[in-house]
């Protein structure tokens, strides 16, 4: 899977490696237990500091999405059972974003429309 | 002659060398082209295909023009005006064949603009997770012990010299440290291709090591060659010689094996997406990324790194060796001066004295045996110090005396051969034969 940061984004660019990881463990792009780069690997490979990717992981590991031990390093998390509650930040980022798309114009049935998009692409 | 043919042969040979590096980048590698990094489509664009074979002629055009430069040069009479023009040489022969380079670049990133093929890309970065969570096996340094066991041998053989044996072996221990740390641990990333990125970076990563380790086991075997022709000057020159060539073959080589893999791999690639960070490198040659905070970067393609000029550190490494370069003449200068000033010889009332610029060399007339006039001077060779056309300064060795000391003008005869109860050997000479024969005769009356 790429990574693509982008340096000029308002996003924080360890906000960016986390959002990027998410959607591509959501697109099946990191398979559960699938190795990550180590948090120097990782910067060195980005050209950023350790820091930016310790602080992108951490956020990961606790939002539950990766698992990290001394032996196999960061691996992405297998998601088991039933579906994990949708942490508050979430819904009220997803809430944002419904006003946003009100306020710019668009319906109940064409935001409708415009997820059921984004879902499949992301379900690949 | 043989000074002036020894001084271009040194640094000749770089003419055709970047010829042949600087036309190689006409070749498609990681969808980069004279820097310039271009779409699938373009290989076969009409317009890119005849930017590229202008780059070429006029690259050839550059290079033979350097070398024929050279033949004139020969025959400058004084060696301090020669090595003023040689270093003028050399500050053009680095800028001159590059000139087609960045021409042609710009040409390309123009087309590429025309084309709507140019991505913007300085502030952004793109990475291959699994790539990247590969990790880096380095080469224990337990390989770089036998060339550096290799290089301490001749401390044992010749303790006079061990400070230039430890410097020599030194370079071995700098081989590792190169290896080590002037490395980017970055993946080579194309395209999408993961598996191509994985071999890509697998490439670039043995090859890096396998250049380091040849340097050190060559640089090993220097230091005992140089060790075991110290006496012989045209053995040691051909030792050096020749360690100069394994080295540049040995880089060059595996330089040349990585292109040609990474050509050979990235053949397909450009179709879709492909990574172009052009927006950072100037000219197509110099990375200059703000957002990068790594000081060292990998070279786009090849096996070797650079620097990263937005960094200070970059800045001031790259200001001080074009400073150095830009300076090079002004030894030249140094060495007209030197040439200039003339060898004196006196004797006191204790001593006989040899001057020349800011050398002086005493012995004093108590510790003197013999002393005795030669209007033939034996054939010497220079162990160190200095051996210009109006003087020869420095440590000497001949079959006849072995080591000593002489401070002479080697064209006026003749010259002052003291030797000294504890046997060491002194040959003095003024650039005034009157002067010298003047000494001689001080020398005996003092006697």
């Amino acid at each position: 899977m790429l990574l693509k940061l982008d340096f000029d984004s308002e996003i924080p660019i360890y906000q960016q490696i986390r959002n990027q990881i998410v959607m591509g463990i959501a697109a099946g792009r990191l398979a559960p237990g699938e190795r990550l780069p180590a948090t120097r690997a990782l910067a060195e490979d980005l050209g950023v500091n350790t820091m930016t990717v310790s602080k992108a992981y951490q956020q990961l590991r606790q939002e539950g999405y990766v698992a990290s031990d001394r032996r196999t390093g960061v691996v992405v998390r297998q998601r088991e059972g039933e579906p994990s509650p949708v942490p508050k930040e979430t819904v009220e980022g997803l809430r944002l974003r419904l006003c946003e798309l009100r306020l710019a114009g668009l319906g109940r049935a064409e935001i409708l429309r415009l997820c059921e998009k984004l879902c499949d692409e992301e379900a690949g | 002659m043989v000074g002036t043919l020894i001084l271009w042969g040194c640094i000749i040979w770089m003419v055709p060398l970047m010829y042949v590096l600087l036309r190689n980048e006409a070749k498609w590698k990681k969808n980069i082209v004279v820097g310039a990094t271009l779409p699938y489509e373009a290989r076969q664009d009409p317009e890119v295909e005849e930017v590229l074979r202008r780059y070429r002629r006029q690259l050839g055009w550059s290079c033979l023009a350097m070398l024929a430069l050279v033949v004139p040069c020969l025959f400058i009479p004084r060696f301090s005006v020669q090595f003023i023009v040689w270093s003028f040489w050399i500050i053009l022969a680095m800028i001159l064949p590059q000139i087609p380079f960045v021409l042609t670049n710009k040409a390309l990133r123009r087309i590429k603009e025309e084309r709507g093929w140019h991505k913007r890309s300085s502030a952004r970065t793109v990475s291959d997770l699994t790539a990247a969570a590969i990790p880096m096996k380095w080469l224990s340094p337990w390989w770089f012990l036998p060339p550096l066991a290799l290089s301490l041998v001749p401390l044992a053989l010749d303790r006079e010299l061990w400070a230039l044996w430890l410097v020599d072996a030194a370079l071995v221990v700098l081989c590792y440290a190169g290896y080590r740390w002037l490395f980017r641990l970055r993946a080579e990333v194309v395209d999408e291709n993961t598996e191509l990125t994985v071999a890509l970076t697998r490439l670039r990563r043995y090859n890096w090591g396998k250049t380091w380790l040849w340097i050190a086991w060559a640089t090993g075997f220097f230091n005992l060659g140089l060790c075991l022709t110290l006496e012989w000057f045209w053995g040691a020159m051909a030792v050096t010689l020749v360690y100069g060539v394994v080295v540049v073959v040995a880089a060059i080589g595996i330089e040349f094996r990585v292109r040609r893999a990474q050509e050979r791999l990235t053949a397909d690639s450009g179709k879709e997406f492909y990574v172009d960070e052009d927006d950072c490198w100037i000219w197509g040659m110099f990375y200059y990324n703000p957002y990068d905070k790594r000081l060292i970067v990998n070279n786009r393609t090849g096996v070797n790194t650079t620097f990263n000029m937005a960094r200070r550190g970059a800045q001031i490494f790259m200001g001080a060796m074009a400073l150095i370069l830009l300076a090079m003449p002004l030894v030249g200068v140094w060495l007209m001066h030197e040439e200039a000033i003339p060898v004196e010889l006196t004797v006191t009332e204790t001593a006989v004295v040899a001057r020349h610029s800011g050398t002086e060399y005493e012995v004093p007339l108590a510790d003197i045996e013999s002393a005795e006039l030669l209007t033939e001077r034996p054939e010497s060779s220079r162990v160190a110090g200095t051996a210009m056309e109006s003087v020869s300064k420095g440590r000497y060795k001949n079959d006849e005396w072995g080591r000593f000391t002489c401070c002479l003008d080697p064209r006026t005869e003749p010259w002052l051969l003291l030797r000294t109860t504890e046997g060491e050997i002194w040959l003095f000479g003024d650039s005034d034969s009157a002067a010298t024969q003047a000494a001689y005769a001080a020398v005996e009356a003092a006697r």
